[in-house]
């Protein structure tokens, strides 16, 4: 599983990057999709959470969760591991 | 040694406009470490330096010559406050005077004014001018630099280093060139203001981080807060800025300090690129962003103090991350008559303890 925990990630989605001071601000879902990554979800179950919590169809939910991780990937937020494993 | 019950702290460098000196800063941290135990005694360059009426700060004030007039006139000065106040430590936090105070430690020392300074081998290593000796000689990646002093060495420079370059005075101010002809311009700017040599560096693209440290002189860290900017005033300053924690920076910081094994406090500059760290300067005094180690727990300018007097510091583990300052302007009503006290007889004392000069 890999390690997010140099990301600071509050309640109301608000991401701070302790390694370099950049700060972000996350949507509702972004928040949700990142938490789950801090709470040791691990990323191919990340959609299936999504639709456990929003009422919407499985395969927008496996999309936005993929878009969004490789969003944070090509970001540097999360590292190349996650991004190996959200990829396969 | 154990402390004196109650220390005298003297401090150098007042000014905090936009571009601010160190010493309000340090001057705070030591105050929010002491207490009651401590008297401050405030070395200003101007009477209209903020610092020399902000309420609570200095005990005492004092004019001080510049430091361009000379090593023998500012240590003259010096002990003759001491005279009057009794120092027991001198933190000096510009890097004008630091050349005159750091040769003039032992005199000061044999007078019972303590410091916790690096030596002169230590502060010509790390001048402007010679940084890009430390990579050959420590293993300290720095980018490559040259110095020129004519102007007609500008043409020759596309031999050593590839545009675009940073430009740097030997004192202050840096702009990137990308051409001979940009070079030329800033070379005439800087050599204006800050005279010659001017040094030419390699420009390493990233992010820059800085760094505020105390060395214990034997290769050791005493402590560190790593800090990114979030504000800059035009100048470049820091207006706004956070705690980071970046295990590798700070790796590469103790490998710095362990190298020079430097003594006392300093401010290194460090750029982040896609090739790994670069020590871009290092500023021997606390930078004027100092307080936000005192917000991070890591009491930086007191640790200094306590050095100084010769008690033994515990290593500090590196701070937390995500520490925030932002700094303001402040219209502060001051009293005229303290003004015309710093104006005609150079001091101003506000002591409330016995043996008090004023």
């Amino acid at each position: 599983m890999p390690t997010v925990d140099y990301l600071a990630l509050s309640d109301n989605g608000f991401l701070f990057d302790t390694r370099n001071g950049n700060t972000y601000n996350l949507s509702k879902t972004g928040t949700f999709i990142l938490r789950s990554l801090v709470e040791g979800v691990a990323p191919d179950a990340v959609a299936a959470r999504i639709v456990e919590h929003f009422d919407i169809e499985a395969a927008t939910a496996e999309q936005d969760a993929a878009q969004f991780l490789f969003r944070l990937k090509d970001m540097g937020l999360i590292g190349g591991d996650l991004g190996d494993e959200v990829n396969s | 040694m154990s402390a004196p019950k109650v220390i005298t702290v003297a401090v150098t460098g007042l000014n905090a406009t936009d571009s601010p000196a160190p010493g309000v800063p340090v001057i705070r941290a030591i105050r929010d470490a002491f207490g009651d135990r401590v008297r401050i005694v405030g070395l200003a360059y101007d009477t209209l330096d903020p610092g020399n009426f902000l309420p609570g700060l200095a005990d005492h004030v004092y004019i001080m010559p510049y430091p361009s007039q000379g090593s023998e006139v500012l240590i003259t000065r010096l002990l003759a406050i001491h005279d009057e106040v009794a120092i027991d430590v001198l933190i000096p936090t510009l890097d004008a005077e630091l050349p005159s105070i750091i040769k003039a430690v032992d005199r000061l020392h044999e007078a019972g004014i303590r410091t916790f300074l690096p030596d002169e081998d230590m502060l010509r290593l790390r001048d402007k001018v010679r940084l890009h000796e430390l990579d050959a000689k420590f293993g300290i990646r720095v980018p490559k630099g040259v110095v020129i002093s004519d102007p007609a060495d500008i043409a020759r420079l596309d031999q050593e280093l590839e545009f675009p370059v940073m430009v740097k005075g030997q004192f202050y101010e840096a702009y990137i060139a990308y051409s001979p002809m940009d070079v030329h311009a800033h070379f005439e700017k800087l050599r204006a203001k800050w005279g010659v040599p001017i040094i030419v560096q390699r420009y390493v693209p990233g992010e820059e981080y800085d760094v505020v440290l105390v060395g214990d002189g034997e290769g050791g860290l005493v402590g560190s807060v790593a800090m990114r900017k979030m504000q800059l005033t035009d100048k470049g300053k820091a207006w706004g800025g956070v705690t980071i924690s970046d295990a590798k920076l700070d790796q590469y910081v103790r490998h710095a300090v362990a190298a020079l094994k430097w003594r006392g406090p300093c401010e290194m500059e460090v750029m982040k690129s896609a090739s790994g760290y670069h020590l871009i300067e290092i500023n021997p005094r606390f930078p004027a962003w100092v307080y936000l180690s005192v917000g991070a727990r890591r009491n930086l300018p007191a640790a200094v103090v306590r050095l100084a007097l010769g008690e033994a510091v515990e290593a500090m583990p590196p701070a937390s991350p995500g520490v925030m300052f932002l700094r303001y302007a402040y219209d502060q009503i001051c009293d005229m008559e303290e003004y015309a006290a710093l104006t005609t007889v150079g001091q101003l004392h506000r002591d409330r303890s016995e043996g008090d000069p004023s």
